[in-house]
């Protein structure tokens, strides 16, 4: 059998495997099975190891450390003491409140690695707030279903760090690069919400009364603890004080006591969020794990390095390849979830990105940005699965009201793939380089 | 009774999962403390590898009762209910075959460390059949978790997984998800 029969064998199986509901990481494991067996008599003799190896590092160690952190933070009054943090700051900007969706979930994000997790713990206070004050529904609803996928941009992110396991780059690196690209995304939304407020001047609410300079001090204070935790648990690895795990797992103490200081640390609370972020984690590294089994298996058949230099032989240039790659992930992300999206085509694309000269840790950036657009896009975009449960919305309308700032992620798209180094492996290289 | 027998099981293995991801952690903030103060502990990546390990395949089995073993549900919610339940039954059999196998190939390894005594080659020898034991008893135990859906489906009842998702998502709860 030659290679394009087999590679195209083993994606209908994978596609009737996960369509018929076989759960994903068994779903890769089997395909890695049919892969391998073409290659080796007893493909089980690699199971074992592939599972060993990849369920076990040092370097994964960080995923489960940054699941919990996220966990026991969603479990606090973050999401108020950030609304109302905020809020005096934005008074005198087109769009008003609206703005503090997008620093809110700026700034969750720069705490949690999840996006789903962003946008509803954002949300829970957000929505309420904005609609009693009388702000547009649908740019508040569209804001913060766009605005939560930030949580995977912005470091520390889950998405990331298994990304860095999947494509084997360093995790710290990639972090750093996000940042540049998640500011930038965060100017796009709220550049497009002062636009829309100037062309929409009767859409906006009532003004409300002025605070004075040391009245939003003192309603600003409440950040403060916020603030340190970002600057320690962010601030450690970027000037290489710690590694990413070591960060995590200090994240992980600053977070308890920033709970308990609060006064939201219960032994419920804390046993909640370990076993929440037990079984998220084992989730995603059971994923990683079936993973490893098929890439081991793909390598062994030599699939990814022909594909790659077939896709080369097409001539297609660098920006063709990256056209076409977006457009595949687009396609994955309306069925995929982003871990699944990940591991499932890092096996198969690196090879064909190294060739085409791309850097990895761009690349991380690049699929960062489309899993924060399948996240968004109908009809298996998590975030608005989200928006829907907490607003009672159908999809379509939440997919509509999220399409102004959809269009923005896509600008972020061509803008990285415009200026790579830039915005995004300048940052890492100059820091690491000190 | 051998429901509660079961129940009881996976939650004592998710219990386990939960003290490793806990252990990682005790782990790296030992760590740093004890190099602050100019002292170090030997094996400790090792060791939290291990217990990274153990985080994943004891926590398997619950997180599949519960449904939080992600898996794609598009073309499933489409069929009505007698063609659902006949769906339901072949993912879960299917999925009884593949970790059927990773039980009988992760439990080959661990027998094969045992008999040659295979050491960590890091800088403390650990046995390894000792961590790697946390493959087969969490795939096995997952085995059990799919085969003990595979009869509630049979027996006609919606399956677990299925009813804890839609619990959570009608309670507003993502925390599932990344």
């Amino acid at each position: 059998m030659d290679l394009l029969t087999l590679s195209l064998l083993l994606l209908v199986l994978l596609c009737l495997l996960l369509g018929a509901g076989v759960w994903i990481a068994m779903s890769l494991a089997a395909v890695g099975y049919v892969a391998m067996a073409t290659a080796s008599p007893t493909p089980g003799l690699f199971l074992a190891g592939a599972l060993w190896e990849s369920s076990g590092s040092w370097t994964l160690a960080a995923l489960p450390m940054f699941v919990w952190m996220g966990e026991i933070l969603f479990r606090t009054r973050l999401s108020e003491e950030l609304f109302n943090g905020l809020a005096p700051w934005v008074r005198r900007i087109p769009g008003r409140l609206l703005h503090v969706n997008i620093l809110a979930c700026g700034i969750f994000g720069s705490v949690s690695g999840s996006s789903a997790a962003t946008c509803a713990t954002v949300s829970k206070i957000a929505l309420p707030e904005l609609a009693r004050r009388g702000y547009d529904e649908r740019t508040a609803i569209g804001s913060l279903a766009t605005a939560g996928t930030l949580g995977i941009m912005i470091p520390p992110s889950i998405i990331m760090v298994v990304y860095a396991v999947a494509a084997e780059v360093s995790i710290v690196r990639v972090f750093i690069a996000g940042c540049l690209p998640g500011l930038v995304v965060m100017l796009l939304f709220s550049a497009y919400i002062v636009v829309w407020a100037l062309l929409n001047p009767d859409k906006q609410p009532a003004a409300e009364p002025p605070l004075s300079f040391a009245q939003k001090l003192r309603q600003s204070a409440q950040l403060i603890p916020c603030a340190i935790l970002i600057v320690v648990v962010i601030g450690s690895m970027f000037v290489g004080w710690a590694t990413a795990t070591e960060a995590a797992a200090f994240g992980v103490l600053g977070s308890l006591v920033l709970a308990a200081v609060t006064g939201t640390l219960s032994w419920g609370s804390f046993r909640d969020s370990l076993l929440g972020a037990t079984r998220l984690s084992c989730m995603i590294m059971f994923i990683l794990a079936g993973a490893a089994f098929l890439t081991k298996a793909m390598a062994l058949t030599g699939i990814p390095g022909a594909l790659a230099s077939g896709v080369a032989a097409l001539q297609l240039g660098p920006y063709g390849i990256i056209a076409v790659l977006v457009v595949v992930y687009i396609v994955l992300g309306t069925a995929l979830d982003g871990v699944s999206m990940i591991v499932l085509t890092t096996s198969i694309v690196v090879p064909m990105i190294q060739q085409a000269g791309f850097d990895l840790v761009w690349f991380g950036i690049f699929i960062v940005l489309l899993v924060e657009i399948a996240e968004i896009t109908p009809p298996v975009g998590f975030n608005l699965f989200v928006m829907q449960t907490m607003t009672g919305k159908e999809q379509g309308e939440v997919a509509m009201a999220s399409l102004p700032f959809f269009l923005m992620l896509v600008l972020t798209l061509v803008l990285i793939t415009l200026f790579p180094v830039t915005l995004v492996t300048g940052l890492p290289e100059w820091l690491l380089a000190r | 009774m051998i429901r509660r027998v079961l129940d009881a099981l996976y939650a004592l293995a998710a219990g386990l999962a939960a003290l490793s991801l806990l252990g990682i952690f005790g782990v790296m903030i030992a760590q740093m403390g004890l190099r602050e103060l100019g002292m170090q502990i030997q094996g400790t990546d090792d060791f939290s590898a291990y217990l990274c390990v153990a985080t994943t395949f004891f926590a398997l089995a619950a997180t599949f009762k519960r449904g939080e073993l992600i898996r794609v549900n598009m073309a499933l919610e489409q069929l009505g209910a007698p063609a659902r339940r006949g769906a339901e039954l072949l993912a879960l059999a299917i999925a009884a075959a593949v970790v059927g196998y990773i039980v009988w190939w992760t439990a080959q390894d661990v027998l094969f460390s045992w008999e040659i005594e295979e050491v960590a080659q890091g800088t403390v020898p650990f046995l390894l059949w000792v961590p790697k034991l946390a493959m087969p008893l969490g795939a096995g135990l997952l085995l059990t978790a799919i085969l003990d859906e595979f009869v509630i489906v049979l027996r006609g009842a919606r399956p677990s997984y299925v009813l804890a998702a839609e619990d959570r998502a009608a309670r507003g709860d993502f925390s599932a998800e990344v």
